[in-house]
């Protein structure tokens, strides 16, 4: 009997690295395919339109009401230390630095991630990616790289315009609603925001661009089982990318700032 | 030529193919029959490379597959024109887009040129008023069509077709059919056909498979077929409900 239990711990101990080889593999092939011809513009293009463009409504709108509570909340903690006057930095570094990257990736993961995997794996289960190998064509080229391109240059555009949002959800909130003065608001915020804040949420944005496209691809690429399995594989993909972006988002704040 | 020699697959446990080997010559044209589920679209994927076999050896024009660089790979592929059981149309394009991919991809060849060598392909397989439709508003008879029109847009040396016919009317099964021998006698291609059209098939290749238990029974000409004394060939051919071969 242990030596059964033994046997599975290990078979699935094995299966579990396998699929993380799988998984290093898969981005290995999409970076070697990115920065080797032939490179399909137009399908870079048709993603960023669909990763960046269809997700700008969802993006302004977190980034509106991210902002706007972020001034309710802050404005009632800093009256008790008598420092409303703060009120804009405390916004503004808390989007940039954390919020703004963190919270428009995961809209994003949401809404084109999942949709990125649905489309992959049904193209996988109905023979689609096999058709493509067929013709002599790398999928790799087709279905991965422009997703790749397209969310590493998408990311930081949709987090800069969270950003700025949400500090306009502040201002509305703190200024228009709460009377705090509107020079004291921005001028505060050109006091304490540093370059290095807004190139930490930039190299955070990219590195949750990449991490979008490359799981979201790959649990796609490797759905199996019809309809069940394409259902099962989005699933996934959002989860797994949902939890990525967060124990990243930890090693990179712990590194980076 | 195609080549294979001692394929063995397993899947799930289950030995699919167990030992064949055969060899189909250039400008030959071979029919597989078979039961259903006996392995005939496994056997189709192998040779195209979608599959990898347990062990065993498939060679084209002498050279091993499996030895084959991405390159090599790739320009054997492209000279292959195959097609899937299901069709495996790109959803997200339209017929007429969906021929006209491969030979887009290809590159180097003129807008108007494409145009014309499209139509006369989609005119071919009767299809041609249908270039803007997409694949969810056709029938499946015509979605096989275009999966035929898409594999053949590029003239392909080999021909893989996967039960091409199924699923279509007879009249249109029967022109089909012609197509095939006549776009195979034209291009001088090796060709492989599963199909079920028994015995119009018998009509249009060479030689015939009769897949069985994960290896061919017999693999000849037609009539030595239609002749044969096997009861389960015999069985086979003339779809008889008793006989050596049982489902369930
Ligand atoms: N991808 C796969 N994974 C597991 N088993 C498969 C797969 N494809 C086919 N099979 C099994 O292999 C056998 C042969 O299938 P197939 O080649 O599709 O039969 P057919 O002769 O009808 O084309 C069947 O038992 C099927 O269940
Ligand atoms: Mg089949």
């Amino acid at each position: 009997m242990i030596q059964a239990f033994l046997e599975r711990l290990g078979s699935s101990g094995l299966r579990s690295l396998r699929n993380l080889g799988q998984f290093g593999l898969f981005f290995v092939t999409t970076v070697h395919c990115s920065l080797t011809p032939p490179i399909k513009f137009q399908r870079i293009l048709k993603q960023i339109w669909f990763i960046g463009w269809n997700s700008l409504l969802v993006i302004c709108l977190t980034g509106l009401f991210t902002g706007m509570v972020l001034a309710l909340q802050g404005y009632a903690s800093l009256k008790r230390v008598g420092s409303e006057a703060f009120l804009g930095p405390l916004v503004t570094l808390s989007l940039v630095r954390e919020l703004g990257p963190v919270l428009c990736s995961l809209m994003v993961a949401g809404r084109a991630g999942s949709a990125i995997t649905a489309e992959i794996g049904i193209m996988r289960v109905q023979e689609q990616i096999d058709a493509l190998e067929l013709m002599g064509l790398n999928p790799f080229r087709y279905l991965v790289v422009p997703n790749l391109l397209a969310s590493i240059l998408s990311l930081p555009v949709l987090g800069m315009i969270f950003n700025i949002v949400g500090i306009f959800g502040g201002y509305l909130i703190g200024v228009r609603l709460l009377g705090l003065n509107e020079g004291t608001y921005f001028n505060e915020i050109r006091n304490y925001l540093e370059w290095n804040d807004i190139l930490g949420g930039i190299y955070k944005l990219v590195s949750f661009g990449i991490l979008i496209a490359w799981i979201s691809c790959f649990k796609g690429f490797h759905a199996s089982r019809g309809a069940e399995g394409v259902s099962a594989a989005t699933t996934s993909a959002v989860v797994t990318t949902s939890v990525a972006i967060l124990v990243w988002d930890y090693f990179v704040t712990s590194v980076v700032f | 030529m195609i080549r294979v020699e001692n394929l063995c697959k397993s899947l799930h446990g289950k030995t699919v193919l167990n030992d064949i080997s055969f060899e189909v010559a250039s400008n030959e044209f071979i029919a597989i029959i078979g039961m259903s589920g006996s392995g005939k679209s496994v056997l189709l994927k192998h040779l195209a490379g979608l599959m990898q076999a347990d062990s065993g050896t498939i060679r084209f024009e002498g050279k091993k597959l499996n030895d084959m660089t991405t390159r090599e790979l790739e320009t054997l592929r492209s000279r292959m024109g195959f097609v899937f059981q299901n069709g495996a149309l790109f959803d997200s394009m339209t017929v007429f887009d969906n021929v006209a991919f491969p030979l887009k991809e290809r590159g180097g060849i003129g807008r108007t040129e494409i145009l014309e060598r499209v139509q006369g392909v989609l005119d071919q397989v009767g299809l041609s008023d249908m270039g803007h439709k997409y694949p969810s508003e056709i029938s499946g008879g015509m979605a096989k069509r275009t999966a035929l029109a898409r594999a053949l847009i590029c003239e392909p040396d080999y021909l893989l077709f996967d039960e091409p016919t199924t699923g279509l009317d007879p009249i249109i099964r029967k022109s089909m059919l012609k197509l095939f021998k006549t776009t195979q006698a034209r291009l001088k291609s090796t060709g492989i056909i599963v199909s079920h059209d028994i015995p119009e098939v018998f009509d249009i290749v060479h030689k015939v498979a009769l897949l069985y238990q994960g290896s061919f029974l017999v693999f000849d000409k037609p009539e030595a077929l239609l002749k044969s004394k096997d009861p389960i060939v015999r069985q086979f051919i003339r779809g008889d409900i008793d006989g050596p071969i049982r489902y369930n």
